[in-house]
């Protein structure tokens, strides 16, 4: 998967778990421009936000410089499921009104949900 | 360290199977062993199959008599617990161990301690990874 | 599901206080432990598990009897045991 073979990989299912916040080191980029790439080549893409991983949805604003909140937005616009863990949310004191339009709120469900019907799962983490 | 899969085996399962590797221990990096778990600990409440893998510093998650709640912490021994209790598998990787110089006699007994060659035929039996 | 149509629990287990994922795994593992045809009531609060929990049951085969809401939130679900 993600290997070159794109005419065979396509149709198939790519989930991507994040689990760190934005700004603090390379995973939030890595992780969300994986998930546009694998969707221009046809996979359908779920990203969760984990953990720390939820932090990337509060980032509204635009900015003088590239930022996570601005890539989920691309991903959101082009068709990548996203969703932040409720708990983990709950924890930071985020609610859907302090993320990005088009983010969904779910428990670990939606989480397995995800999973469930994956053909791959990748997880960013450090 | 012994090597034990007589265990493992058993029909191919038509719903996915998950492989959760750890590699974060207990109170430093909490969260990250608190929210596997949590996964892991989902999954199987959903009905599905999981193995949890414990490697690197993530074999201090099996230790015996962890006690974090002067530190205001919960005990992730409960949430291994849970795990047994719920079905699951819990796999430690004995380099990780050696590496850290703890003895099996210093972990929990529902754990099986594997070997890196038993690896390959840990991932053949799951679908799905996930390293956290 | 007629309200009051439970006639026997067999075992109970009290969710309220816990977050998600904790309520499905509480009532998973006494599922675990009781015998096909038993009946676990879970009482609970957290909106979530109110609708994932029988979803999950439908995977396992086991059977939701009732689900009933009550005051700030709270709510109890019926459980059959499947087997």
């Amino acid at each position: 998967m993600l290997d070159g073979k794109a005419k065979a990989d396509k149709g198939k299912t790519l989930t991507i778990i994040l689990t760190r916040g934005p700004f603090i080191s390379d995973y939030a980029d890595i992780a969300i421009n994986t998930a546009l790439r694998a969707k221009k080549m046809g996979y359908k893409v779920n990203l969760f936000l984990y953990l720390d991983g939820t932090w990337n949805a509060h980032v509204k604003k635009d900015k003088k410089y590239s930022n996570p909140g601005e890539w989920l937005r691309w991903c959101i616009k082009k068709g990548v499921t996203v969703a932040a863990c409720e708990r983990c949310s709950e924890a930071r004191d985020l609610v859907k009104e302090d993320l990005i339009e088009g983010v969904e709120i779910g428990g670990v469900y939606r989480l397995l949900d995800m999973l469930k019907g994956s053909d791959k799962v990748l997880t960013f983490m450090g | 360290m012994t090597t034990n899969l007589k265990g493992i085996g058993g029909t191919f399962n038509k719903k996915k199977r998950t492989l959760i590797s750890l590699s974060h221990g207990t109170y430093g990096h909490d969260d990250d062993a608190y929210g596997a778990m949590l996964v892991i600990n989902a999954i199987l409440a959903m009905g599905s199959e999981a193995t949890l893998l414990l490697r690197d510093d993530g074999v201090y998650m099996a230790l015996k008599g962890q006690d974090p709640n002067e530190i205001g912490q919960e005990n992730n021994l409960k949430q291994l617990s849970d795990l047994v209790d719920l079905g699951g598998k819990v796999y430690v990787l004995g380099p990780s161990l050696e590496a850290r110089g703890i003895e099996r006699p210093e972990l929990i007994d529902d754990i099986t301690v594997i070997e890196r060659k038993d690896l390959v035929k840990v991932l053949q039996q799951h679908e799905l990874f996930i390293n956290l | 599901m007629a309200e009051g149509s439970i006639s026997k629990v067999d075992v109970s287990v009290d969710t309220k206080g816990m977050n998600c994922p904790q309520p499905l795994i509480e009532t998973r593992k006494k599922l675990r432990k009781m015998a096909p045809g038993q009946v676990l009531e879970v009482l609970g609060d957290h909106a979530m598990s109110r609708k994932e929990i029988p979803l999950a049951m439908q995977d396992t085969g086991e059977k939701v009897l009732e689900v009933k809401d009550e005051a700030n939130g709270a709510w109890k679900i019926y459980i059959q045991k499947g087997g």
